[in-house]
């Protein structure tokens, strides 16, 4: 059984295949199961114990309990396999163990990818359990693990899933050989593992993609990437992403085509906001007030009257302060976190405009920026293009309107010569296309 | 008649580039004529096309900042202005090929729109005068002279640029529905001639040196954030122009590369780095002492030089090209079978 199962299903680190030959008995016994979805104490009790024992005719067990199904073909057996059964075959019979166990119970709820509707639950710190949930919401024959020890002395479990015959092997090839070439003593998160496996280590955008939602690994895995999962960690490195990756939300593939595609462009109007409008607030008012209508150039103006320093130095003031409430709010204790809304809301947008030191416009400005940040689904995203909007600013200082979009004409070719792992990072495509399976192979 | 003749000369150029280019589909132009042998035909394709470059992007850069120190920033200092230029250009087209059809492919897909609403609001414009565009095509039986046809050929010659980017994916670029192309270049021709006709009058567009900037500063957006449409045209010329320079520059600086590393010596040595850094260094520096010694005159006088000679050169290479892929390409895969 196992020869002709090697060639119907993908060879994995955890799918476990085991010839078992008891002296006292002239059958073997083989036996195959996934070691994240199968409950091993079932499988002893049930199957390698009794085998082992010969007290019980090994076939008449077979036939006594109900929890084994007698198959006719081993093709019956693949997909109670990806279910969660072990499949064993006696004396040129096969049945199917039903051996399923769940482990999502070492989850957390999702901190980071929040969402109205999926799953409200992340995988799990231990990699099997982690490939439990996975195999569960992704039960592929081609589905590939492989395991790895990383740190000379932390010795990490770290699985790298790909889909065997959706991902380019190419790529899966490169990260072997950097994840076999890593020699350091300690490696235990994957944001670690992410510093090693980078291929320029001053990118601008970040390379991979850290994810806790088994919808977003899932689907990574049929848009033929490769995932990592490390122990300690309830977040897997997805590889060989891009640029779009990071600005579609999980919730995009629930919601109705029209319904998720506003979402979307409400997102890369938020990225366009918080990236140039600084720039554009200094380049209009400093260079070009004609830019504007004359009411709101007025406005504009009026509102800067109190002002006593450029507009530029107040951009700065407040975006600096905003960068400080934001860097706070992630480490105040939740006792007295009520003081940041206290300090934000009230010293940063009221008395600081009472005061004189910026205009209500610029008040209102930033809070558009800062809310728009965090409009970006992945937080490494987010941060990357906090900082972007830096030399935005500067190049509106000296050069107005002609400096901000240079500024993103720069920012655009950055992104386009940018790959990961071969793939670019940045093509403009009106629909993705993934290495998907051809009518011969899914036949 | 320039429009008409022109449409023609396109089509066929088009025709015999892409029947030229599907010859040897994995090979781009430089490649091709080292195959066959025609190392005259690289040296000329080199020369004409690197002076021509580099006019070009002496006249778009130098265009521009005119543009920008009259219509948005009088006070600007020009220096400043062509440097930033300089600086990201310079970023951009030492990029590899790939990477610059990328950018090309981005920019295209975001202009599109904004181009469409900019001749929308002026079609649209109630000032927008249809009599003024009626009687200049009445001339349509004037005899054309070599300038305008080279203006109005200069458009349908982008299909020139695929000459070395149609190798750079894994997969072949196909030539599947060119026919389109030439069609929808005409209408914007159309658009680009007539638009400051109607909106300024037979007269009055003769006198102006950028006539889009006029017209466009002539449209109001009054349901809008942004007054006038002008700055929205500055923008999307910027974007364009960049772009153009950038796809121009990385093709000019590639071959350049290409060809002087025939003469490395030790073939097993890495390629210097930062070369197409080095090459790019010379043009920037060309194109800076151009923009702080241009003017009005001088950037019309050689804008009319750029579009004759472009013309001249791409017809000669686009039919040399043809010639060669067609005798001497036969030759080289008898030669090979």
């Amino acid at each position: 059984m196992l020869d002709t199962l090697n060639t119907l299903i993908v060879k994995s680190d955890d799918l476990i295949q085991n010839k078992l030959k008891n002296p006292t008995d002239i059958y073997e016994l083989e036996l195959a199961y996934f070691l994240p979805l199968c409950d091993l104490d079932k499988i002893n009790r049930f199957v390698t114990v009794p085998y082992s024992r010969n007290s019980y005719p090994f076939s008449q067990l077979l036939k006594s309990n109900p929890n084994f199904t007698k198959l006719n073909d081993l093709q019956e057996g693949i997909d109670l396999l990806l279910r969660g059964s072990a499949l064993v075959s006696y004396n040129n019979e096969l049945y199917a163990f039903e051996a399923i166990t769940w482990k999502n119970v070492d989850t957390t709820d999702i901190k980071t990818e929040s969402t109205v509707r999926g799953p409200q639950h992340t995988i799990s710190e231990h990699p099997l359990y982690a490939l439990n949930i996975i195999r569960n919401g992704y039960a592929s024959p081609y589905l590939k693990s492989k395991l790895f020890y990383l740190g000379e002395i932390s010795n990490t479990n770290t699985y790298m899933l790909y889909d065997e015959k959706l991902a380019d092997l190419e790529i899966v090839k490169k990260i072997e050989d950097n994840l076999n070439a890593i020699s350091q003593d300690i490696i235990s998160t994957p944001n670690e593992l992410e510093q090693y496996l980078m291929q320029s280590k001053y990118n601008l955008f970040p390379n991979f993609l850290l994810s806790e939602r088994v919808d977003r690994i899932a689907k990574a895995l049929q848009q033929g990437k490769i995932v990592l999962l490390m122990k300690g960690s309830q977040f897997a490195l997805i590889c060989n992403v891009n640029f779009f990756d990071f600005m579609h939300s999980a919730e995009d593939f629930y919601e109705s085509f029209w319904i998720s595609r506003l979402v979307i462009t409400i997102r890369y109007v938020a990225l366009f906001f918080t990236i140039t409008l600084p720039g554009l607030y200094i380049a209009i008012l400093s260079y070009n007030p004609e830019f504007v209508k004359l009411q709101l150039a007025f406005n504009l103006v009026a509102s800067r009257s109190v002002v006593p320093y450029p507009a530029f130095i107040e951009v700065f003031i407040m975006l600096f302060l905003i960068e400080i409430l934001v860097e706070a709010s992630i480490r105040i204790p939740k006792l007295i976190g009520p003081a940041s809304t206290t300090v934000g809301g009230l010293i940063l947008g009221t008395a600081i405009q009472q005061a004189g030191l910026v205009s209500s416009i610029m008040v209102i400005v930033t809070s558009l920026v800062a809310i728009s940040n965090f409009v970006i689904p992945i937080y490494s995203m987010g941060l990357a293009i906090r900082f972007l909007k830096y030399p935005i600013i500067i190049l509106s200082i000296f050069f107005g309107l002609t400096g901000v979009f240079l500024g993103l004409f720069f920012y655009i070719t950055y992104l386009c010569q940018m790959r990961s792992y071969g793939v670019p990072y940045f093509r403009f495509r009106l629909k993705e296309k993934f290495n998907s399976r051809s009518k011969e192979q899914t036949s | 008649m320039a429009i008409a003749i022109s449409f023609v000369i396109g089509m066929i150029l088009l025709y015999l580039f892409t029947q030229a280019a599907q010859v040897f589909p994995d090979k781009d132009i430089f490649e091709i004529a080292q195959i066959t042998n025609q190392k005259w035909y690289l040296y000329l394709f080199l020369t004409l096309k690197t002076v021509l470059s580099l006019l070009s992007t002496n006249l778009v850069i130098g265009g521009y900042t005119l543009i920008v120190t009259r219509y948005l920033n009088p006070e600007g200092n020009v220096a400043s202005i062509v440097i930033i230029m300089l600086v990201i250009v310079g970023f951009a087209a030492t990029r590899n090929l790939l990477s610059v059809a990328y950018i090309v492919e981005f920019m295209t897909a975001v202009s599109i729109p904004f181009i469409a609403f900019i001749v929308f609001k002026t079609f649209t414009n109630p000032i927008f005068n249809f009599d003024s565009v009626f009687a200049v095509t009445q001339h349509y039986k004037s005899l054309p002279n070599l300038l305008t046809i080279s203006s109005a050929a200069f458009l349908f010659s982008g299909y020139s640029h695929l000459g070395l980017f149609k190798n750079q994916e894994k997969k072949p670029l196909k030539f599947r529905y060119s026919w389109p192309a030439p069609v929808v270049v005409l209408v914007l021709l159309v658009i680009t001639i007539f638009v400051p006709i109607g909106m300024l009058g037979t007269e009055a567009s003769a006198q102006y040196k950028f006539v889009w900037s006029v017209a466009t500063d002539a449209t109001q957006m009054p349901y809008g954030f942004i007054e006038r449409l002008m700055f929205i045209f500055i923008v999307v010329l910027l974007s364009v122009a960049v772009t153009y320079i950038v796809s121009t520059l990385s093709q000019v600086i590639d071959v350049i590369k290409r060809f002087l590393l025939q003469f490395k010596k030790d073939k097993n040595k890495k390629d210097p780095k930062f070369l197409s850094l080095y090459i790019y260094a010379i043009f920037a520096i060309l194109v800076f002492l151009y923009g702080m010694n241009t003017n009005d005159f001088l950037f019309e006088e050689l804008a009319k030089w750029y579009l004759m000679m472009h013309f001249i050169v791409e017809t000669l290479c686009t039919i040399f090209f043809y010639i060669i892929v067609k005798v001497k390409g036969k030759q080289h895969e008898a030669k090979n079978s």
